[in-house]
């Protein structure tokens, strides 16, 4: 039979055992007092796996990356008035903040400028709902990002969404410019390190407006700037994309030597 | 990453055809202090504020969630917590005491968040679709939302000192020092708030 329970050991007490915070001689002698005290164990336990819950405190949030959303909010002027919640994870995880209002692929009679937009040529007939396409952004100092509009300066920061919609989507994304010199320039995957070889990179399939998180730099010579998307279903290396930029001369085909690919491509003018 | 106000951001990407950048030996950014990384954020250097947000948006998620219990409110809490920092470099004062700092503009931020009523259901819709297969998933999240529920019943002093603990992962001291009560209250109000959950529980 167990004895009566020691007064002395309330819960509080226990909670602060196990938080290390008594002294080592108040441990050893509660420690003494619990192994007299069934019901003081108990509450032990209890006490423990409340802590346990606690600390394992996951949510569905873990994993969500703030580094976009904050980069886009602080584009726009500051707010004193409390917002309603944006679109965060509306689609894809990843939306962009409050403000920006992204493409979503359709089939529209003519194309925006801002936006790339094509069906895999090699599906057109059997899959007329699946689309894809990119949205290209001018970021800004100050002020939302704007859809690029026929020009751009020399060193601009550019922002790209993609939308990967339809029952086949594709896997895999590259963007890219050549510029009025030749000179080819990669947004994604990022290549600025010499002797690397890096691949397309993966996109979500089923969304759209999916805001890619970073503004990315290049410095364009003035004149013609051809910005190149190329979606595919397999992995391409820059070094064969390169390498095939490099015999059109400037001129970009509508066919992709790639298997299942599909290129899209806007120009505009560097001034 | 690139931030409005910043100055003569470095190229970050070489292309293909250019010289190579040049290896400058230089502390990585990891490495660096949150003030040290809040001081380089104020003199434009590219990254550091990327630094910051990654080193601490998963606790300051986790808390977000736990105080306004809705995805989409947590992650605009967040996020808004993060401008408001960032929008505050030039008056940040590098005393040690980031993250006293930063949980303080979180909390203001939940708190304004709080009266707001509308809700984001398509953020719940996207995180409702989240699959759960084990068993002791299943049974760790039930633990969990009864934990979250006897929480509910805390006063607000005793909840926030257990959230701040647990969610931020904050030292008693730290949250002493945020909260601008003595260490000692600090923990006076964990092991009573501890004892009420347990007091709580044992009535479900």
């Amino acid at each position: 039979m167990n004895k009566v329970p020691n007064p002395r050991i309330g819960t509080e007490t226990l909670a602060a055992y196990l938080e290390g915070e008594l002294t080592q001689s108040e441990s050893a002698r509660l420690a003494a007092d619990l192994r007299e005290d069934a019901d003081a164990q108990r509450r032990l336990e209890q006490v423990r796996r409340i802590l346990g819950v606690l600390r394992r405190q996951g949510s569905e949030l873990d994993g969500l990356d703030l580094v976009v959303g904050v980069r886009q909010a602080l584009l726009e002027p500051p707010s004193p008035a409390w917002k309603r919640p944006s679109s965060w994870l509306a689609v894809g995880g990843v939306a962009a903040a409050a403000g920006v209002a992204f493409f979503a692929a359709r089939r529209p009679a003519t194309v925006e400028v801002s936006e790339f937009q094509a069906r895999s040529l090699s599906m057109e007939a059997s899959d007329a709902t699946r689309w894809a396409g990119v949205k290209v952004y001018r970021a800004r100092r100050s002020g939302a990002p704007q859809p690029l509009q026929g020009t751009l300066s020399p060193g601009e920061g550019l922002l790209f969404a993609y939308t990967n919609l339809g029952a086949q989507p594709f896997d895999y994304l590259m963007l890219f410019a050549v510029g009025a010199t030749g000179r080819i320039h990669w947004f994604y995957p990022a290549y600025d390190q010499p002797g690397t070889n890096p691949q397309s990179i993966e996109i979500e399939h089923g969304t759209a407006e999916v805001m890619l998180n970073e503004v990315v730099r290049h410095q364009y010579a003035p004149g013609p700037l051809l910005l190149g998307a190329l979606f595919s279903r397999k992995p391409l290396r820059v070094s064969e994309v390169e390498q095939w930029l490099e015999q059109q001369h400037g001129h970009l085909p509508e066919r992709p030597p790639f298997p299942d690919a599909s290129l899209q491509q806007m120009s505009v003018k560097v001034e | 990453m690139d931030y409005p106000g910043q100055m003569n951001p470095v190229p970050r990407r070489p292309t293909l055809v250019g010289p190579p950048a040049e290896a400058a030996p230089e502390v990585p950014l990891s490495d660096h202090t949150d003030d040290e990384l809040m001081m380089l954020a104020r003199g434009g250097i590219e990254g550091a504020f990327d630094t910051l947000i990654r080193r601490h948006q998963q606790l300051v998620l986790r808390l977000a969630f736990r105080y306004v219990r809705n995805a989409a409110w947590a992650a605009d809490v967040a996020q808004n917590t993060f401008v408001e920092v960032y929008r505050a470099l030039p008056r940040y004062r590098a005393q040690g005491r980031f993250k006293s700092y930063l949980y303080q503009v979180l909390l203001n931020q939940c708190r304004r968040s709080r009266r707001s009523i509308r809700t984001e259901s398509r953020v719940l819709d996207v995180l409702m679709r989240v699959p759960v297969h084990a068993p002791a998933e299943v049974l760790a999240r039930e633990q969990r939302r009864e934990v979250e529920a006897a929480l509910d019943t805390l006063s607000v002093k005793l909840r926030k000192v257990v959230l701040l603990r647990f969610g931020a992962d904050l030292s008693y001291k730290e949250i002493a020092e945020l909260l601008a009560i003595p260490v000692g209250t600090v923990k006076r109000r964990m092991f009573v708030a501890i004892a009420k959950l347990r007091d709580e529980l044992e009535q479900e």
